[in-house]
């Protein structure tokens, strides 16, 4: 069995962001910290689990973006990927899902994956796209916001529950090959082991160039990007933190909360 | 006259709490670009759904069909998609829901149009409409603009309430159910299941505390748990990620994917505000926010925004409590 997780580096949403200078994206030479999706950490580690109880399974990590994402690919590699595959894109900010999605595509085609994961969504742009994109290229069923999965003994097919909203799930069969799309929370990520860390150190990436021939040639464009605007009726409690708990107190005791 | 499409999806027959505030914000956008509305919905057996729709004074497609009673991207993309072909479009608009979003790729991806998710608001006053979603949880905002011609789109819960179709009654618009057949979608539906956890009364709560990642560990829920104490009649929220990490049940999770709640009084402790979090919160009468970052997205709808570390500042609140309100 081949299964294929797609990985992306998002810079850490508790650094401090700053938008760059010409407002198309955040700064990326500052204090910021990269790291990988956190999605993205539970599609690799379900991928992990499969492999550890089937056997005879190969996990795949893929990344489309710039330079800086090999250090992703090779956290991918020490969480216990086998193969490392950057598809090298230059972006300057914003980048299209529909483009991620057709580099991924492209890549997978012809090379029999059985399972392709992704997360569920990328913790910096949030779209939720990329991976029904890459099923509906590929031609591939696809279920979103898997919160558990079994794969059949015969491994023909995969038993998924989706989670709906409200805390409804819904099971669904699907044949293999198929996309899953994997919410948080189906697992718990593993660290890194000593073995797979030092076997990453030493085992190059697949580099390829993208090709611009398959990237899609009328995507949304980004205009601008701001700061959200602060709620102009929400009153920031200032002083000491015993100030500000006194403060708090009587708000609620006067609106007879207390 | 261009349409913009609104499609409605079901569960069991059930329009979502955000379903009609899809009609809220195609009639704003169709106002400015001078659109037509088409309201699909879609599911089961949808005749009710479908006349309740209709109330909104546009005109309403059914789409029937026995594997829509559970959402089935595939099979509403495809008879979607036939729609699209009929009425050519110049929006198609989707729920910002997990589904949605699989259903708007699909269709973006077989017409090679762009997709734009999870849209909050849009500006109309230039050539093309340009659409706003937040980034990095809600910490800034991007300014879309749409490829060339058709655009599908998501629109998040929450953004566009509903406007009260009763309070000005309008000729209510035609309905016709149209029954599909045919299609088959490759993923066999099994049903739904409730996750069967213990119960916790968050929707009839008047205070809710919530715990997110600024708690930092497990053990300080034990703080969140003695200021709920405080109030009568409270309950503990949590955010995804709480519940994620197993430190709390999922049923004890607040936002879109867990419970939508509207309690007298949310206190957001060391919560960011994921869009999907503030979306479940917004009806809640008073917003107390307390958090370390002051970039944190929660603070743009708060009432009281508190910038500290929740624990110095809860043990601080539990004592100055004992001291001025519990005299002996």
């Amino acid at each position: 069995m081949k299964i294929l997780v797609c990985v992306k580096q998002v810079p850490d949403t508790e650094s401090p962001l700053e938008i760059d200078g010409d407002r198309r994206w955040v700064r990326d030479d500052g204090p910021i910290a990269f790291r990988m999706n956190r999605y993205d950490e539970f599609a690799l580690e379900e991928a992990v689990l499969i492999r550890e109880a089937l056997g005879d399974v190969t996990v795949d990590a893929l990344s489309v973006g710039p330079g800086r994402f090999s250090t992703t690919l090779k956290k991918s590699l020490e969480k216990g990927a086998a193969n490392g595959i950057h598809i090298l894109y230059e972006t300057g900010g914003y980048c299209p899902p529909s483009l991620t999605a057709a580099l991924i595509a492209d890549y997978a085609r012809d090379r029999s994956y059985d399972l392709i994961l992704c997360g569920v969504m990328a913790e910096d742009d949030m779209q939720c796209l990329v991976g029904p994109l890459i099923a509906a290229r590929l031609g591939l069923p696809c279920a979103v916001s898997v919160v558990r999965e079994t794969i059949s003994p015969d491994r023909k097919t995969v038993m998924v529950e989706c989670e709906l909203e409200g805390g409804i799930n819904e099971k669904i069969e699907l044949p293999v090959p198929c996309l899953l799309s994997i919410q948080s929370g189906i697992n718990r990520p593993r660290y890194p082991s000593l073995s797979n860390v030092l076997r990453a150190k030493e085992q190059k990436l697949i580099m390829i160039q993208a090709d611009q021939g398959v990237i899609p040639q009328r995507p949304e464009q980004p205009v601008s990007i701001s700061y959200p605007e602060k709620s102009s009726t929400g009153v920031v409690i200032s002083g000491t933190p015993e100030q500000k708990a006194e403060q708090l107190l009587a708000i609620l005791h006067e609106k007879s909360l207390l | 006259m261009k349409n913009i499409l609104v499609i409605i999806d079901t569960i069991e027959n059930r329009v979502p709490s955000s379903g009609f505030e899809l009609i809220s914000f195609a009639e704003q956008l169709a106002e400015t670009r001078s659109l037509n509305i088409l309201v699909v919905i879609a599911g089961g057996t949808i005749g009710e759904a479908a006349e309740k729709a209709a109330r909104f004074g546009h005109t309403v497609i059914g789409l029937e069909h026995d594997s829509l009673i559970h959402p089935n991207p595939e099979l509403l993309a495809q008879a979607v998609d036939v729609l699209i072909d009929e009425t050519n479009p110049q929006y198609a608009c989707f729920q910002h829901t997990m589904r949605g979003c699989h259903t708007a790729a699909l269709l973006s991806s077989w017409n090679n149009t762009s997709c734009i998710t999870a849209v909050e608001s849009f500006n109309s006053s230039g050539d093309a409409p340009v659409f706003r979603r937040s980034l990095f949880n809600g910490k800034i905002n991007i300014d879309l603009t749409p490829g060339p011609g058709r655009a599908v789109l998501t629109v998040l819960p929450g953004a566009f309430a509903v406007t009260d179709s009763g309070s000005s009654p309008k000729n209510p618009g035609s309905v016709e159910i149209r029954r599909i057949f045919g299609i088959d979608s490759p993923g066999r539906p099994l049903g739904i299941c409730e996750s069967p956890e213990e119960t916790v009364r968050l929707e009839e709560s008047d205070v809710i505390i919530s715990a997110g990642r600024g708690i930092g560990s497990p053990e300080n829920l034990d703080l969140i748990r003695a200021v709920a104490r405080l109030f009568p009649n409270s309950a503990i929220g949590a955010s995804r990620i709480i519940c994620d990490q197993k430190w709390l049940p999922y049923a004890h999770q607040v936002g879109v994917t867990g419970k939508t709640v509207s309690p007298r009084l949310y206190m957001a402790c060391g919560i960011s505000g994921a869009q999907q979090h503030i979306a479940g919160i917004k009806g809640s009468q008073l917003i107390v926010a307390i958090n370390t970052d002051p970039q944190a997205a929660i603070f743009s709808i708060s009432d009281y925004i508190i910038v500290e570390d929740l624990k110095k500042f809860l043990p601080l609140l539990i004592q100055k409590h004992e001291e001025l309100y519990r005299s002996p």
